[in-house]
C-alpha cells in the first residue's frame, strides 16, 4: 500500500482544486493560475520550518475536509445583519461578498466617470486592461498561500478610483461567510488607486454561520503617486473560523497609506501585511490591534520595505491577551542601499491578562543605507499594578479600573483612524470587545 | 473618625510599624513628621489598602467601620483620600473620564444619582478654579507630562472633586516650588471644614507654615515617639531629627 505525507495529502487536496476545475480558471488570467498552482505544489502549506511561520502551526487548520464553491450563493440578506455595521452619521458606499463573490452594493447609486467599485471576475471580463497590469504586486515575498490563492480564487473585490478622484464617501467592504458546511474560501481582491486620488476604506469581516471556514485571501493594492488611502479593516469572526490575509502593497512617490487592522475575534487570524515604498517620500502607517481569549491564535507578519530615498514609515501592533490565547509579531524593515533619508518605526507592545496567555514577538531591522532614522521595540508586560491602584483609591472599582487601562492601551491604536465618528464607532466596538460583550452578537454565537 | 490600634505592618519580611495609635476627630489637622525611613508612607499605604503591606497585628476604625476589610475602592467611597506622594501618569486615560467614573462610583456607592455630563462639566470647572488649575489639563491625559508641581495640584483638585472625610496628604510639598507650595495650601485650606479631618505626612516644617496643624506626631523607627502642638514643628526645625532619635 502506498503511504502518503500529509504535505503531500495537502498538496493534492489544495492543488486538486485548480485541477478538477479547470474549465472554469481557463480566464484571462489561466498562464497566472499555472504558474501559481506548481509553485504552491513546490511549497506546500508552510509549516513551522519556514521563518515567516514559525510561531504558527497552520496544518489542523489545512488538513480538514472544506467544500469550495466555485460559484456565488443566490442568497437574499436579512437587512439586519448588513446593517449592524452601519457607523452613525457616516457616509458610506457599502458593498457586500458573501463567501469571497461579490454580492451586491446595499443602495442604488451611481459612481463618477471611471470609478469601478464591485466584481473582481466580472472586471477582468469587461475591463481587463484596467485590472490585469496591477495585478501581482511585487513586495519580495514568497509565500506558498499567495500561489494557491493566485490559482484558484473565483472572484472578490475590485476598486478602481482614476487620476484625481477624490472619493466623495467612504467604501464599506462587508464580507460574509455564510454556509451550511465547512468552507474553504479563497477571495482575491484588487483596490487601484492612481495619481492624487483618494478614498477612505471600511472592511468588516463576519462569519454568519456556525461551521468551520478557512479564508486564505489575497488584497493587491496599488496606492499611485500623491494617492492617498486610509483603511479600517475590523475582523470579527467565530472561534471555529480561521483566516489568512495577505495585504500587498505597492507606494508609488508621495502617497500616503493609513492601514489599520483590528482582530477583534477569530480562532486564528493570520495577517500577512507586506508594504514596498516604491517612490520618494511615500508614506505607511500600518497599526494593528488584537484583543483574544480562550484558545484564540493571532499572528501578525509585517514586512515594510523602503525601496527608495525619503519614505516614512510607522508600525504600531498592540495586543491584549488572556486565558491560553496566544499571540504573535513578526515584524521586519527593510531599508534598500539607496534609501537615504529613511525614517522607519516599529513599535510592538503587549499586556497579557493571564499567566497562561502567550506572545511572540520577533521585530527585526535590515538596513542597507546608512542615512537613516530607525527603531525597533517589542514589550510584554501585565497592567500597571501602579496604576491599577491609583485608580482605585479614588474609588474606581478593580474591574472598572483594569477597563480603563486596558482601554486606553487599545486606544492608541484607535486614535490613528482619521474619521471622527468611524473613531467613536470603534471606540465602542473595542469597549464592548474588552467588556467580553461582543461574544453575545448573533454572529458570533459558535463559542 | 479615625482610630489607630496598634498597629503592626511588614513589607515583605521587614517590619515597619511597630505599633501605632493615633485618633483623629473630624475638624483636626494633624501633621505627622519622621526622617526619611521612619515609615510615614507605610501609614498612608495601610490606611488606603496597598496590596504590597501585610499587616501583622492591630486595628483601624474609620468612621466607624473596620477599615482594613475594606477594599482600596471602599476605603475611597467610605471618604478616604490619599494625595499621593508620586502621582501616577496614566497615557490614554483621559483626566475627564477618570474624574467622571470616580466621582459617579463614589456617589453610587452613597446612593446618590450619577452626575450628568453637563453637570458633571460645571462641577468640575467650579472645582478647578478651586484649585487654580489650568484647565488645559483636563483636557489631557491622567498626569502624562505634568510637571511636579501641576501632579500635586492635580491631587488636590481631586481631593476638591471628592470632597473626603478624612485626606491624608503624603508630602504633598515635595518638588514643589514657594508658589506652587501656596496654591496647593490655599487649595487644602478651602476645603477645611469642620466635618472633615486631615493627615499631612512631611519630611519638613515648611508645609506646616501654610497647613497649620493642631497636633504634631513624631514617627520614628515605626512608632510614635512624640506628639506636641504646633510648636512642635519648629523645635525640630532647629534641633533636627538627631534631637529626637537621642531622646528615645
Amino acid at each position: 500500500m502506498e503511504t502518503i505525507t500529509t504535505v503531500e495529502r495537502l498538496i493534492k487536496t489544495y492543488s486538486g482544486i485548480y485541477h478538477q476545475n479547470k474549465g472554469v480558471f481557463s480566464d484571462a488570467l489561466s498562464n497566472h493560475r499555472q504558474e501559481a498552482v506548481s509553485v504552491f505544489e513546490s511549497m506546500g502549506v508552510p509549516n513551522k520550518s519556514d521563518e515567516r511561520y514559525k510561531y504558527l502551526d497552520l496544518t489542523p487548520w489545512f488538513d480538514h475536509t472544506y467544500g469550495y464553491t466555485i460559484q456565488p450563493e443566490k442568497l437574499k440578506l436579512d437587512s439586519e445583519q448588513v446593517f449592524q455595521c452601519d457607523v452613525p452619521r457616516f457616509d458610506m458606499h457599502e458593498i457586500i461578498t458573501i463567501n469571497g463573490f461579490f454580492h451586491s452594493h446595499t443602495k442604488p447609486h451611481e459612481l463618477p466617470l471611471g470609478v469601478w467599485i464591485g466584481s473582481l471576475a466580472k472586471a477582468l471580463q469587461e475591463i481587463p486592461e484596467k485590472v490585469i497590469p496591477y495585478l501581482d504586486v511585487d513586495v519580495n515575498l514568497a509565500d506558498s498561500l499567495v500561489s494557491l490563492n493566485k490559482a484558484v480564487f473565483r472572484d472578490g473585490i475590485f476598486i478602481y478610483l482614476p487620476k484625481n478622484c477624490n472619493f466623495h464617501s467612504s467604501i464599506q467592504i462587508i464580507n460574509l461567510q455564510l454556509a451550511q458546511d465547512d468552507m474553504f474560501v479563497s477571495p482575491r481582491n484588487l483596490i487601484v488607486l492612481e495619481g492624487n486620488s483618494s478614498v477612505n476604506l471600511v472592511i468588516c469581516d463576519h462569519t454568519l454561520s456556525q461551521n468551520k471556514f478557512l479564508s486564505n485571501q489575497l488584497t493587491e493594492i496599488v496606492v499611485k503617486e500623491g494617492a492617498q488611502l486610509d483603511v479600517t479593516n475590523m475582523q470579527n469572526i467565530h472561534n471555529n473560523a480561521g483566516a489568512i490575509n495577505h495585504t500587498n502593497i505597492m507606494q508609488k512617490a508621495n502617497s500616503r497609506v493609513n492601514y489599520t487592522v483590528l482582530s477583534l475575534h477569530g480562532g486564528m487570524i493570520r495577517n500577512n501585511i507586506a508594504a514596498k515604498l516604491d517612490g520618494v517620500g511615500a508614506d505607511n502607517s500600518t497599526n494593528g490591534l488584537y484583543m483574544t481569549d480562550g484558545s484564540q491564535i493571532i499572528d501578525f507578519n509585517v514586512l515594510i520595505d523602503h525601496a527608495k530615498p525619503s519614505c516614512t514609515s510607522n508600525q504600531l501592533i498592540k495586543g491584549i491577551l488572556d486565558d491560553t490565547s496566544v499571540g504573535s509579531f513578526n515584524g521586519k524593515i527593510m531599508v534598500a542601499r539607496d534609501a537615504q533619508k529613511t525614517a522607519a518605526f516599529q513599535k510592538c507592545n503587549n499586556l497579557l491578562l493571564k499567566d497562561t496567555a502567550k506572545v511572540n514577538t520577533r521585530p527585526q531591522l535590515e538596513i542597507y543605507a546608512d542615512d537613516v532614522k530607525c527603531s525597533h521595540g517589542a514589550t510584554v508586560g501585565q497592567i500597571d499594578p501602579d496604576a491599577l491602584f491609583y485608580l482605585r483609591a479614588r474609588g474606581i472599582s478593580k474591574d472598572e479600573a483594569r477597563m480603563l487601562l486596558m482601554f486606553a492601551f487599545a486606544h492608541e491604536i484607535v486614535q490613528n483612524i482619521k474619521f471622527e465618528n468611524l473613531r467613536f464607532r470603534i471606540d465602542e466596538i473595542v469597549n464592548k470587545r474588552l467588556r467580553k460583550e461582543l461574544t453575545r452578537c448573533h454572529n458570533c454565537q459558535a463559542l | 473618625m479615625l482610630h489607630i490600634k496598634d498597629l503592626r505592618a511588614k513589607i515583605g519580611e521587614k517590619e515597619i510599624l511597630k505599633g501605632i495609635n493615633l485618633e483623629v476627630k473630624a475638624g483636626e489637622v494633624h501633621a505627622i513628621m519622621g526622617p526619611n525611613g521612619s515609615g510615614k508612607s507605610t501609614l498612608a499605604a495601610v490606611l488606603t489598602g496597598r496590596e504590597n503591606v501585610e499587616v501583622t497585628h492591630g486595628e483601624v476604625w474609620f468612621k466607624g467601620k473596620n477599615l482594613l476589610e475594606l477594599s482600596p475602592e471602599d476605603r475611597a467611597r467610605e471618604g478616604l483620600f490619599l494625595s499621593f506622594q508620586y502621582p501616577v501618569e496614566i497615557p490614554g486615560v483621559s483626566m475627564v473620564n477618570f474624574l467622571r467614573a470616580s466621582v459617579n462610583e463614589v456617589r453610587k456607592y452613597n446612593n446618590l444619582p450619577a452626575l450628568s455630563s453637563a453637570d458633571f462639566l460645571k462641577f468640575m470647572r467650579e472645582k478647578q478654579q478651586l484649585v487654580e488649575m489650568d484647565g488645559k489639563l483636563t483636557g489631557r491625559s491622567v498626569n502624562e507630562g505634568f510637571s511636579g508641581g501641576e501632579k500635586k495640584k492635580n491631587e488636590i483638585f481631586q481631593m476638591a472633586m471628592l470632597n473626603p472625610a478624612l485626606s491624608i496628604l503624603d508630602e504633598t510639598d515635595s518638588g514643589l516650588d514657594i508658589d506652587a507650595l501656596r496654591i496647593v495650601s490655599n487649595g487644602v485650606n478651602k476645603l477645611k471644614t469642620a466635618d472633615n479631618a486631615t493627615i499631612v505626612i512631611t519630611h519638613y516644617q515648611r508645609l506646616l507654615d501654610y497647613i497649620v496643624p493642631d497636633i504634631i506626631h513624631v514617627l520614628y523607627d515605626g512608632r510614635i515617639v512624640k506628639t506636641a502642638g504646633k510648636e512642635l514643628a519648629l523645635e525640630l526645625e532647629e534641633k533636627g531629627y538627631d534631637w529626637i532619635k537621642k531622646t528615645v
